[in-house]
């Protein structure tokens, strides 16, 4: 029971992975860019939520309401004043600004709240949990993360597939030159995806703050656990997403149930061996 | 010039340190179809760039309806109404046959074109409607970037290369299709290597060389000796 207990959790915890990664995964497949700040991003939000629960009452959930349209917000203005101007010539540039972007999150959150490390109270449902088998129960914030990134992917989906928009961003990241000429004007598209990702961070940052504790340098790790979430599922499938955090957070449950020191390194070794075996990730679907 | 739908005038551009148009000057009014020929490497790409402001010039070099549109946004321009089908197709690959067509139009004004009247003009599209825009034979692909460029409802709609990598017997039908788009009214400029082909659905021509215009006139007005040379370069 011990071990079928270890993959459910780890299952479990594969859907804040892919809550992670969705956002970088959004941004990868529009931009091409991979979006170094994106942990920094969940960690501010996760800030930001703190800050919202502080100023408001509202239970740090509930935050979400004030948090995701500022959040969104914020990464529209960084997308049009910061990144605009550097794409189109190189790769290097953005990604560049975006390690930019990621230091001065770190710096500024430090100044801002200090180095302590900090958690959202979240009235017992961080440790309430319901037993389903003898031996096996489920966390009740960990099956809301869960079906919270499921929900998440699965409106992705439907805006990419189903809307102007998601036409907007497949065509652009398709051929960027012909998206001009059919009046997309790429700026305010790339602007769009970040806004979009930028709402996922922070409901990534909701749930990141609600769930452990997080100090001004918790976020390369986010983004270190996000990245490797899309490389396994799959450059440009956001349900190959969702596999690849499950993934990731069954080889670290499956690594901590071997011995605690396991837990990290057993996800990074499973992040080798797909790299190794398939480069392309478990389920590409981009070239 | 009033009356002209586009002008360029002096019109220079290129890439980086090399240029590819040394002053280019060039009217159309509404309504004609003017085609663009001249050699590989003459400029003729590089002219539809510089219109639909894929390439940078400046302002005055090309004027549509009188303003001055060189070195504007593409997608500023494309909503003046100019849209282009590009060399070699250039669908959206992840996008369905159908995506391809709607999304040239759901930005554009409405108009005469339709998805249906697309699908009426090229009835194997509808039939296909739902297939992934890179599964489609050569031919049907170019049918979709054309009427990719239809669903804006242009005024002016710049076709580059269009018979390039399609059998002859596949370039003739798609050649057959375009006495319905100019009976919309919509000008039209052909860039074909094809000359005998450009000639046959045009009321003006121009011949490009080494980036300036070599020859200009009525198909009919000068003989296929003057047309060679112009195109070639070789004296005559």
């Amino acid at each position: 029971m011990d071990w079928v207990n270890a993959i459910v959790q780890g299952v479990l915890l594969g859907g804040l992975y892919a809550l992670f990664a969705a956002g970088l995964s959004l941004i990868f497949g529009v931009m091409r860019l991979v979006n170094i700040a994106h942990g920094d991003m969940i960690v501010a939000a996760a800030y930001l939520a703190m800050v919202v629960v502080q100023a408001t009452g509202l239970h740090p959930l509930a935050s979400a309401v004030l948090a995701v349209p500022l959040m969104a917000l914020f990464g529209y203005a960084m997308q049009r004043l910061l990144l605009n101007p550097t794409i189109g010539k190189d790769l290097l540039s953005p990604l560049l600004v975006t390690f930019g972007i990621s230091i001065i999150l770190q710096n500024g959150l430090l100044a801002g709240f200090t180095a302590d490390s900090r958690r959202l109270a979240a009235g017992g449902i961080e440790t309430a949990s319901v037993e389903v088998l003898p031996g096996l129960s489920l966390g009740v914030l960990p099956v809301m993360v869960f079906a919270a990134s499921v929900l998440i992917i699965f409106a992705l989906e439907l805006v990419f597939y189903r809307t102007p928009l998601g036409r907007a961003f497949r065509a652009t990241s398709d051929d960027q030159e012909i998206a001009q000429l059919m009046m997309i004007d790429r700026r305010h598209v790339f602007g769009m995806a970040m806004a979009l990702s930028s709402a996922i961070v922070a409901i990534a940052g909701i749930f990141l703050a609600i769930r452990t504790n997080f100090d001004p340098s918790s976020g390369p790790a986010r983004l270190l656990f996000g990245f490797e979430a899309v490389i396994i599922g799959g450059l440009g499938n956001l349900w190959g997403t969702l596999a690849g955090g499950i993934v990731l957070g069954v080889a670290q449950a499956i690594g901590a149930q071997i011995s605690p020191g396991w837990q990290i390194l057993a996800g990074h070794l499973v992040f080798f061996l797909v790299l190794a075996i398939r480069p392309r990730g478990l389920f590409p679907r981009m070239d | 010039m009033a009356d002209a739908l586009l002008a360029l005038s002096g019109l220079k551009a290129g890439y980086g340190d090399f240029q590819a148009l040394f002053g280019i000057d060039l009217e159309l009014r509404a309504g004609e179809t003017l085609a663009l020929i001249g050699a590989n490497g003459a400029g003729k790409s590089t002219l539809l760039r510089a219109v639909t402001g894929l390439v940078r010039c400046a302002p005055d070099m090309v004027r549509f309806e009188g303003a001055p549109i060189g070195g504007s946004r593409p997608d500023r321009i494309a909503a003046l109404g100019i849209a282009m089908v590009p060399e070699g197709r250039r669908l959206f690959r992840s996008l369905s046959v159908e995506e391809n067509l709607v999304i040239g139009g759901e930005r554009a004004p409405k108009g005469e074109w339709t998805l249906q009247r697309v699908y009426g003009l090229f009835p194997i599209l509808a039939e296909k409607r739902r297939s992934p825009a890179t599964a489609l034979s050569g031919g049907q692909q170019q049918m979709v970037a054309i009427g990719r460029a239809l669903m804006a409802n242009p005024r002016l709609i710049l076709f580059d290369e269009i018979s390039l990598g399609l059998a002859p017997i596949v370039t003739k039908d798609i050649y057959a299709a375009l006495p319905a788009v100019v009976a919309t009214g919509v000008s039209v400029i052909v860039v074909e290597q094809d000359v005998t082909r450009a000639l046959s659905v045009a009321q003006r021509f121009v011949c490009i060389q080494e980036g300036r215009i070599s020859l200009a006139g009525r198909p009919g007005e000068h003989d296929r000796a003057a047309i060679t040379a112009a195109y070639f370069g070789m004296a005559h």
